[in-house]
């Protein structure tokens, strides 16, 4: 019975237009290089990102995925363009958001549980509400007992978890994710892809997901957004129509095959230009 | 399913140090007494005279006998005054190389313009300035203060400079993303990250505060260790010296250990922290 709600659920989620949540119109990004020469790290970007949505950008190193996601962020000013958060400018860090990057970033000298509320600290909440809190997004991460290790007491992956309950402390309804599981052996890697879809499955964010990966990008979202390098572009947006919940075994149907391949020509392609 | 492999590498890391620590415990003592013996040896081979080089039974007399308080040579007053030297200098020195490390830190153009001028600074001999400063500052406790805070001053800004500006990118970026204020990012993130660079530097300075308390004894002064140094000198007390060199060591090490102690408090997490024991 649970198993055809979510279902249900989940297919309602899919097949309704979702209202964006984050609009992108024609982003450009250009840097002064040190040497004085300007690269184009965003060309004419068009996003729109609808709300709860899992969004993969996928592309080649350099083609600008960071540089697109710390715009949306508020956290670089771009050149020209728009970018719209629930209809309004971003114009600097909005507490909408919540950041994973590839590396944990932890703070050493902070147990696990300090960690994870550092955003309370900051956003200045109630503290033992925020202890509650905190506790529970370690028990979500499948970390709930490790709250009074410190972060070098933990493993490469447990770390990233620990991140990932950091970010969703202050209740963002954005979650940016920028190669969260590039530094994790394939294996970690998998349970982490399982676990953030359980996560995003429960909790119901907008995800925006950075990967080199065209397995992962597949495995986890709604759609990808396939970028191009030099200059950075979208090459295509591609919308996976695969079904939810997916476990691994996903991978192994001649639906992702076939969506794997063309992402790959597609990237193939990118590059070789 | 991993926390096991927590437990199980925390046990592994104690037994790991009990096996390490036992050898120390016995090869430390054994050292000492290899060098005394050694020491001891030298003299009867070489019929080296006691003005040269006293024998380690003749030192530690003088050691003990400056130890009473009644000998006429006892070295409290000496102690007290240069301890008094060498902490407050150190404090003053560290604090303010540690507030203009936060000044130059936050405002670039400060940093830009000073720059130049803290290079050149430091690459003179500090302890050359002495002369100098006992004409300005004269005979008393007044000159040592200044010459130990000149040479504390120097490695703490340095360091402090390296160490408010290390901050990793990502870090910096989750508290940005946050909006947290200046005060919070430097509270929360800037201070604590600089905190291994901060003791590096004083750590440093220690050893150099003591060293300058000294010559500056050595140079004018009516009490104080460098000053009974000296005086021994004069009427070639050699093993009264040696006497005076043993308390220096035994003041450097306790302050050291102190040292030590607040860094392990306050700097357990980093890297370079748990690498080194
Ligand atoms: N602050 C900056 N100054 C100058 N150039 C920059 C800056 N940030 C990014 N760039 C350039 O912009 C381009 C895009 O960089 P970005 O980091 O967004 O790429 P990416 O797609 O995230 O790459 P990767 O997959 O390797 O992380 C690169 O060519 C990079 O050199
Ligand atoms: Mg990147």
């Amino acid at each position: 019975m649970t198993t055809y709600a979510l279902n249900s659920n989940v297919l309602e989620k899919t097949l309704s237009v979702r209202e964006p949540i984050i609009e992108v119109r024609n982003l450009d990004q250009r840097f002064k290089t040190t040497s004085g020469s300007t690269v184009v790290a965003l060309d004419n970007v068009n996003v729109s990102i609808g709300d709860t949505e899992f969004l993969a950008v996928l592309g080649p190193s350099g083609c600008g995925k960071s540089t697109l996601m710390q715009i949306m962020a508020g956290l670089v000013k771009q050149t020209s363009g728009q970018v719209q958060l629930k209809g309004k400018n971003v114009k600097g860090p909005n507490r909408d958001i919540g950041i994973v990057f590839q590396r944990p970033a932890l703070f050493p000298w902070r147990l696990v549980v300090d960690n994870v509320m550092l955003s309370a600290e900051v956003l200045g909440m109630e503290r033992s509400q925020a202890k509650v809190r905190a506790q529970e997004l370690l028990e979500l991460v499948g970390l709930g007992d490790s709250g009074k290790l410190y972060p070098y007491e933990l493993s490469g992956g447990m770390q990233q978890r620990v991140s990932i309950a950091r970010a969703l402390m202050h209740d963002p309804e954005i979650l940016f994710m920028d190669e969260p599981f590039g530094a994790l052996d394939a294996l970690t890697r998998e349970t982490m892809g399982l676990e953030l879809l359980r996560i995003w499955e429960m909790k119901r964010k907008t995800v925006v997901f950075i990967t080199h990966s065209v397995t992962e990008a597949l495995f986890l979202a709604d759609r990808v957004l396939v970028m191009s390098a030099r200059p950075g572009r979208v090459a295509e947006d591609f919308k996976v129509n695969l079904p939810r919940p997916r476990d691994l075994d996903v991978m192994s149907t001649p639906g992702f095959s076939e969506a794997a391949g063309h992402l790959r020509h597609l990237l193939g392609a990118t590059i070789g230009e | 399913m991993e926390k096991p492999l927590v437990v199980t590498t925390q046990k592994k890391s104690t037994d790991m140090k009990l096996r390490r620590m036992r050898p120390d415990y016995f090869l430390i003592p054994a050292v000492f007494v290899a060098f005394i013996v050694v020491w001891d040896l030298f003299i009867t081979f070489f019929d080296i005279r006691s003005v040269i080089l006293p024998r380690p039974l003749a030192v530690w007399q003088n050691f003990i006998s400056g130890l009473n308080p009644e000998s006429p040579l006892n070295y409290y007053a000496h102690i007290l005054s240069t301890l008094y030297e060498v902490l407050s200098g150190y404090v003053i020195g560290a604090i303010v190389g540690i507030i203009l490390a936060l000044m130059l830190s936050q405002i670039p153009l400060l940093e830009r313009v000073f720059k130049p001028f803290i290079v050149a600074f430091q690459s003179i001999p500090k302890i050359a300035i002495a002369p100098l400063i006992i004409i300005w500052f004269g005979f008393g406790a007044g000159s040592k203060i200044a010459l130990v805070i000149l040479i504390v001053f120097f490695p703490v800004l340095v360091n402090g400079l390296s160490g408010f500006k290390s901050v990793e990118p990502e870090r910096l970026a989750v508290m940005r993303s946050l909006g947290a204020s200046q005060w919070k990012i430097f509270s929360k993130l800037v201070l604590p990250g600089s905190l291994p660079f901060l003791f590096a530097g004083l750590e440093v300075a220690l050893v150099q505060a003591m060293t300058a308390a000294i010559v500056a004894e050595f140079l004018a002064g009516r009490q104080g260790l460098g000053v009974l140094i000296i005086q021994m000198e004069q009427v070639l007390n050699t093993g009264g010296i040696f006497g005076v060199l043993t308390v220096l060591a035994i003041l450097g090490w306790l302050l050291t250990m102190i040292l030590n102690l607040i860094r392990k408090k306050l700097v357990f997490w980093s890297d370079a922290e748990r690498s080194r024991k």
